[in-house]
């Protein structure tokens, strides 16, 4: 079983670490395998369902074989629910609606209850083999998957609350759902991946499937390379132009920058559960296509 | 190309002003370049700095060293000997329950205040409010304003998504409560008053909420409608200071193109708002020696085994480097250029550090080279 097999995979992770090009990059491989797959957008702007060529909008539109994309919004989401719900009554327009939007903004969780219902309602609705959502920073997203089960608490009688019970039993399934988190191989990123892990297993019912370590350098932490270079550092004649005096000094960065971050990613893995998936996409120069490249490094790391 | 051309020193800005935002998207190193700067300001100017940090990820206190429990300030412990110390520097995370808190027993009378706080309605908008945290933050820095006791306050803001959001906290804090169809609906006493609407209004509440739910909202708002009018009053005064002259808008970027026209986007959004960014840093550019044309030449020769300047056993080994070095001297030539497409004449570049500024010393190199520009280009 790769993390491909399961329903509903979430991708979060800190801004600036990727995690929208992940995102898009494990849909096509699901994609590409033939699973029927839906790409979400979930944390308020285009993101991975925006690099496709097309606005995403709020109903699913389909940019590839097997792959549709859209991008959920939380005041449609809103209106869609009461609708559902309601049925005629829940049609409702003008003062009331936006009077009850008001209303549903301050009840605890019930936005971030809509979010995650929507992309839940895809993942069961047998419409999709995979759901893939390029979701909200890790706080952020900590509160959106920690919703349902407490919107369940604060409003035990409503309707809104009965609904919880099936979201809350698909996030808690891990053999269905599971959470991705994005990270650098840097001391801040990986302190707050930890730190979300943590949270993740204490506050919500959804379970961590893997952890993508984006812009690595694996050639250079290989021993026989490092070895070469290291020899040819130690080898630095005294006197020489001062260009060549720059590869040096611009070689002995790259290494340094090598050996941060292999001692980060140690603590990393020595610090996750045991068994848990890290992947490793390398750093890329300039590359054409960006995506592809992250495409084909997260498929080699899957044995794809 | 030379990136210290594109680089000048933020201080001369700073030095005309009272008040600095900083604001980018996520991960860009904005709460890092708020503490740079304020330790910095400690050097060069005469009277005490405060660096505000709301970012939720509450990295301050990490790369600080130093535990902060609330919102209250403490001061940065600076090791004796680094600089020139005319004032001290100071900082502080914003805690936003207590801060909330702090708001309603500033403007409510006492007995009120403690029904607000207990609303159990009240709890949850003050910890998960969507823009509960800016609103939380600019009533924080009223406060901070409020005591004249610093000479400058650099405010380090949630990620761009929400900047705007950031600024226009007031406005929505004033639409939530003061809707005047939240007024009708919840009458005067507290009843529903009658009419179609009110009665739809009150099935869809009821029925998807819950009624226990529904009796708290509506005892809450009527609570904080007799509050908002002066929270409101308070914190527009503060929103109103940042498109002042005696504020600096600063805006951290990635040297990526992607990070560069989310800034250009934040940039025009501003600009409706009458806010203009004075200054840009681009953070994270490669160093100096991936930039000169000559480190490229050379790497290329090596690689190619051709006219190396170096010794052929040199060369062979180099060989797997070298080509770490192009691909590095590419990057740096983009990121050139988008440097060069950034929208403000002031742009401070930092060069991407092998560890990122974990100490007091290290961020105070950082703020000097911030403030004043390099010294010297070698």
């Amino acid at each position: 079983m790769t993390i491909l097999d399961r329903r509903l995979l979430i991708v979060g992770g800190k801004g600036g670490t990727g995690k929208s090009s992940v995102a898009a990059a494990l849909a096509e491989l699901s994609a590409f395998r033939g699973q029927r797959t839906l790409l979400v957008s979930a944390d308020g702007s285009p993101g991975a369902a925006g690099m496709f060529g097309i606005v995403p909008g709020h109903e699913a539109v389909e940019v590839a074989a097997n792959l549709s994309v859209l991008q959920i919004e939380q005041k449609a989401s809103l209106a869609e629910f009461v609708k559902l719900q309601l049925g005629p009554l829940g049609a409702v327009s003008g003062p009331v609606a936006s009077a009850f939007s008001f209303v549903a903004e301050a009840a605890p969780g019930v936005s971030e209850l809509l979010l995650v219902g929507k992309y839940a309602e895809e993942a069961r609705s047998g419409k999709w083999d995979l759901v893939v959502v390029d979701a909200a920073s890790t706080g952020h997203l900590l509160g959106e998957l920690a919703a349902p089960s407490g919107v369940g608490e604060i409003a035990p009688i409503g309707r809104l609350a009965r609904e919880t019970g099936w979201v809350v039993d698909l996030l808690g399934d891990p053999e269905a759902t599971g959470v991705i988190n994005v990270t650098l191989a840097e001391e801040v990123p990986v302190s707050e991946t930890l730190e979300f892990v943590e949270r993740l297993s204490d506050q919500t019912p959804a379970a961590l499937a893997a952890v993508v370590v984006n812009r690595t350098r694996p050639q250079l932490y290989a021993r026989s390379l490092r070895e070469t270079l290291d020899r040819a550092l130690a080898d630095r004649p005294a006197r020489m132009t001062m260009g060549a005096r720059d590869v040096f000094d611009a070689v002995q960065i790259g290494l340094d920058r090598a050996d941060v971050a292999s001692a980060i990613d140690q603590r990393l893995r020595a610090e996750l559960p045991e068994n848990m998936l890290v992947l490793h996409v390398p750093e890329f120069g300039i590359v054409s296509d960006l995506r592809a490249a992250i495409r084909e490094a997260i498929a080699d790391e899957l044995s794809l | 190309m030379n990136r210290a051309g594109n680089n000048v020193g933020l201080g001369e800005l700073l030095e005309g002003k009272s008040l600095a935002v900083v604001a980018g998207s996520g991960g860009v190193g904005k709460t890092t370049v708020s503490a740079a700067l304020g330790l910095a300001a400690t050097n060069h100017l005469q009277g005490d700095v405060l660096v505000l940090t709301i970012d939720p990820a509450r990295r301050l206190a990490s790369a600080l060293g130093i535990a902060i429990a609330g919102n209250e300030p403490v001061e940065i412990p600076t090791p004796r000997g680094t600089g020139r110390r005319k004032s001290r520097a100071f900082a502080a995370m914003l805690d936003p329950g207590p801060a909330w808190d702090e708001m309603i027993r500033a403007e409510a009378a006492s007995e009120v205040a403690e029904r607000i706080i207990d609303n159990p309605v009240y709890r949850r908008i003050a910890d998960t409010f969507v823009h509960g945290n800016d609103y939380a933050a600019l009533g924080w820095l009223a406060e901070a304003i409020g005591t004249d006791r610093y000479r400058l306050i650099i405010v380090d803001t949630p990620p761009s998504q929400n900047a705007l959001d950031f600024f226009d906290a007031p406005r929505r804090v004033e639409e939530f409560f003061g809707s005047s169809l939240l007024g009708w609906l919840t009458g005067g006493d507290g009843s529903l008053v009658g009419g179609a609407a009110a009665k739809t209004f009150a099935t869809l509440a009821d029925r998807l909420l819950g009624d226990q739910f529904f009796a708290d909202v509506v005892e809450f708002f009527q609570l904080m409608r007799g509050v908002v009018p002066s929270m409101v009053e308070r914190t527009t005064a503060v929103s109103a200071e940042f498109a002042g002259d005696d504020a600096a808008f600063i805006a951290v970027t990635a040297p990526s193109r992607e990070s560069a026209d989310r800034l250009m986007r934040l940039g025009e959004v501003l600009s409706s708002r009458d806010l203009v960014i004075d200054a840009v840093v681009a953070n994270g550019v490669e160093p100096d020696v991936f930039w000169s044309s000559k480190t490229l030449e050379v790497a290329q020769r090596i690689v190619a085994n051709e006219r190396s300047p170096l010794s052929l056993r040199s060369t062979t080994l180099l060989v797997p480097g070298a080509e770490y070095v192009i691909e590095r001297c590419e990057v740096a030539k983009a990121q050139s250029r988008v440097v060069a497409s950034l929208p403000t004449s002031i742009v401070a570049t930092v060069p991407r550090q092998v560890h990122s500024p974990a100490n007091v010393p290290d961020l105070l190199q950082l703020g000097e080279l911030l403030w004043s520009g390099p010294l010297v280009d070698s």
